[in-house]
């Protein structure tokens, strides 16, 4: 029996639940199985190309058949597993990875897909759900880095995501770090001690204004600037003269890469969930052109992240995941694009609790359906919370009194990845 | 009685469809076959005539581009890097370069004299090769990324390939050397929330005497994924390098890069564009700006024109089954192609019928 239990109560054990459904439990005291973790701490990296990698173009490429595509197929260091050439580098890493190929989910459309895919897909309770960044936040210790859990490098602006938290509330929102740079408040000249003084003066505002008030809004202010201050102490982790030029190389120097290295430092300093965000992958005209300049993007950081965290020992504790909201329609239209499909696509998964060098489930042959073992995203959640030690069947997050399910309860993990 | 080319008076004469997309099409040396390579690998000739279409020749992918030389020979390039000649009736190549490039050729030309092929790819190279039978004559590096287009100057010494960066290189073929560097920045938009540039030289072509070259392409694209913006030609006078004008497309809903251009006998410029719903294929007076005419169509990928310049042929797209977001109600097949073939002058009125001849009257 496992469940995530701090300070604040939104996470409780199916034995608690019972008891607070007998109206036996008064206080929530559980033992925090965090603490068992936090000898060897597992963590998460969430790789986000948003818009839709296509599957067809990476990890199933189908040369040769009617919505194939141009590109060859090559073989990748697991004997028999053929990748798209557009991913020559993470071809070699193969042997590192579990490829799911059978990933079948609901939403064609990015306004809805995105937020459902991000929250696991929840059977509505009448509540948000949070964004597996969140749920691991709540649910896992945040281990002693003193590092704020759930950080996400993006393209664009900084600035604190509240609104991935859900139903947890502010507190357990993302930091985002735009472009991968440091909050503001590392930016500039002010010292660590006047900012201690500002931020106790603000501290004493908020408690006068949080009287009376619902303490949503103030929690995610205030975790926001608490964010920011543990990160204050912290400047190193951004400091570029300790990146090497070979490091630089390995990942590239586009968007992508730059933050991939960000996140491995944030890893590497304790950061519980990193997600690192990147935008326009949605190709519905020119996707193969597209494809040729976008794939190699992902490629190399990918391929030289997975050497480092292996290199590094990290592999043992670091989940890695890369998806999209979906995939991309087998089939060509008019502009040589290619567009939503959420019916048949892959994924990739790595690291602590994960098989290596496992292909999961199959496509048509024609990759417009699966045909073996077809996975949802509430799958991925279950697999992802076990691989950081977390049993969704016995961990739940409590919500006004209701106790909810941190995975769709009806489904499980991918077992055929699990280690 | 001789008539004159008038692209305002195009009709369309005869269409060949295809149950795959056509990337590419030509007329052939004589005028009276057309050929075109498709998503099946296959390069195909339909006689325009009759409609019969036959297979010169298959490759292991998508054919990028063809090119009709002399004496039966049909050339063709792949989408990896292959090249093959073909001799129209015989199954097996002439000869073949694998892997001519690592990847999509998208420059392909052939020289006015039929002798030597220029490619290009995204290996920045332009290659030279005998066109009798395969061999090596030259490389020539300058380009900083892909190349997407070459064409040679009708006189044959020179040679101009454009990139993805929307720079056009003048070489001179004999000696494979770099003459200078024509610009033509527009067609490449660069913009830092875009995950890659979107453009590039995507077609290039001389007029009849050389003295023009136009490189068209997409200018002012607002995004990588619908990748919009407005397709555009930039004329440059050859002998300056100076661009003279910049055409552009009536309908804003045509918004896809510019992909082909021809010059007809008489100094007007054609080309085609694609667009999220149709494309369309445009004609432009020396000096305009504004096509003068337009014939609207599916998405259009390249256009040609017949040697005499009286009938022009566009490769255009065609809807098959369910297509769009996710899985419609359709059968889910691939989408196909369709040779149009436009006369470029009036279309003759349609013989009048023979009158009718009365019905006999009944006997009462």
């Amino acid at each position: 029996m496992s469940y995530g239990c701090g300070g604040h109560d939104h996470a409780l054990s199916r034995r608690q639940m019972l008891g607070l459904l007998a109206g036996a439990a008064g206080g929530l005291l559980a033992p925090n199985v965090a603490q068992a973790l936090r000898s060897k701490q597992r963590q998460v990296l969430m790789i986000w190309l948003d818009g839709g990698m296509s599957q067809l173009e990476s990890w199933d490429p189908k040369p040769g058949t009617d919505h194939g595509g141009p590109f060859r197929a090559i073989p990748s260091s697991v004997p028999g597993v053929h990748v798209s050439e557009l991913l020559p580098f993470s071809a070699k890493r193969v042997h590192q990875l579990a490829i799911v190929r059978s990933m079948q989910t609901k939403d064609n459309s990015h306004s809805i897909g995105v937020g459902r895919i991000q929250r696991g897909d929840p059977v509505n309770r009448g509540v948000e759900y949070p964004y597996m960044g969140s749920a691991i936040a709540r649910l896992l210790d945040k281990g002693d880095s003193g590092l704020p859990p759930y950080v996400v490098i993006k393209p664009g602006s900084s600035g604190f995501l509240a609104s991935d938290a859900g139903f947890l509330g502010g507190r357990y929102g993302a930091l985002a770090l735009g472009d991968g740079r440091p909050p503001i408040h590392l930016q500039g000249g002010i010292s660590t001690e006047l900012e201690e003084a500002r931020q106790s003066l603000r501290r004493a505002a908020d408690a006068r204004y949080r009287q009376g008030r619902g303490d949503a809004d103030v929690d995610a202010w205030e975790g926001c600037y608490d964010s920011a201050l543990k990160l204050m102490r912290r400047k190193e982790l951004f400091d570029e003269s300790t990146v090497t030029r070979s490091e630089r190389e390995r990942y590239g120097s586009h968007p992508l890469g730059r933050h991939l290295l960000q996140a491995r430092r944030l890893l590497e300093a304790g950061v519980l969930f990193v997600k690192v965000s990147s935008y326009h992958w949605d190709t519905h005209a020119d996707n193969f052109a597209m494809h040729q300049e976008l794939m190699p993007q992902i490629d190399r950081p990918f391929a030289a992240l997975i050497d480092d965290l292996d290199q590094r020992g990290m592999l043992e504790n670091v989940v890695v995941l890369l998806m999209s909201e979906f995939g991309r329609t087998p089939k060509i239209n008019q502009r040589w694009g290619r567009d939503h499909w959420p019916e048949a696509w892959s994924l990739a998964l790595a690291g602590a609790g994960i098989k290596r060098g496992v292909v999961v489930g199959k496509t048509t042959p024609d990759g417009s359906a699966v045909a073996e073992n077809p996975y949802d995203i509430g799958h991925v959640f279950h697999t992802v919370f076990r691989a950081v030690g977390i049993k969704p069947e016995e961990t739940f997050y409590k919500h006004n009194g209701q106790a909810l399910a941190i995975a769709r309860d009806d489904m499980g993990p991918i077992a055929e990845v699990l280690a | 009685m001789r008539i004159d080319a008038d692209p305002s008076k195009a009709w369309e004469m005869k269409s060949f469809k295809h149950d795959r997309i056509l990337t590419t099409c030509k007329f052939g040396p004589s005028g009276d076959a057309l050929f075109a390579g498709s998503f099946d690998g296959k390069i195909y000739r339909w006689a325009t005539e009759s409609g019969e279409r036959s297979v010169v020749g298959s490759h292991v992918t998508w054919i990028s581009a063809i090119l009709p030389g002399p004496a039966n020979r049909i050339y063709s390039a792949d989408f990896q890097g292959n090249v093959h000649a073909w001799e129209l009736g015989k199954p097996e190549a002439a000869w073949t370069i694998e892997r001519a490039h690592p990847g999509w050729l998208k420059a392909f030309a052939i020289s006015p004299d039929g002798t030597l092929l220029a490619t290009g790819a995204r290996d920045g190279v332009v290659r030279l090769w005998k066109a009798a039978d395969g061999t090596p004559v030259k490389e020539l590096k300058g380009h900083a990324r892909d190349v997407y287009s070459a064409a040679f100057h009708p006189d044959g010494r020179s040679l101009a390939s454009g990139d993805y960066d929307g720079k056009i290189l003048h070489w001179d073929v004999a000696s494979g050397t770099l003459v200078r560097t024509l610009e033509a920045p527009s067609l490449v938009t660069r913009d830092p929330d875009f995950l890659c540039d979107v453009g590039g030289v995507r077609a290039l072509a001389f007029d009849g005497k050389g003295g023009r070259l136009a490189a068209s392409g997409l200018r002012d694209a607002k995004s990588n994924t619908f990748c919009p913006g407005a397709p555009s030609a930039i004329v440059f006078d050859w002998e300056t390098g100076k661009p003279m004008t910049t055409v552009k497309v009536k309908d804003e809903k045509i918004d896809g890069a510019m992909t082909a251009l021809r010059f007809l006998a008489d100094g007007t410029l054609v080309g085609c564009a694609e667009g999220q719903s149709y494309g369309a294929i445009s004609f432009w007076k020396p000096g305009q700006a504004e096509p003068f005419h337009t014939i609207n169509s599916q998405s259009l990928y390249e256009v040609d024109v017949r040697p005499d310049g009286m009938a022009l042929v566009g490769a255009a797209f065609t809807s098959i089954g369910s297509g769009g977001n996710g899985r419609g109600k359709g059968d889910y097949v691939p989408n196909g192609g369709t040779l149009r073939l436009f006369g470029l002058f009036e279309k003759p009125a349609a013989p009048k019928p023979p009158p009718k001849t009365p019905a006999p009257k009944k006997q009462g």
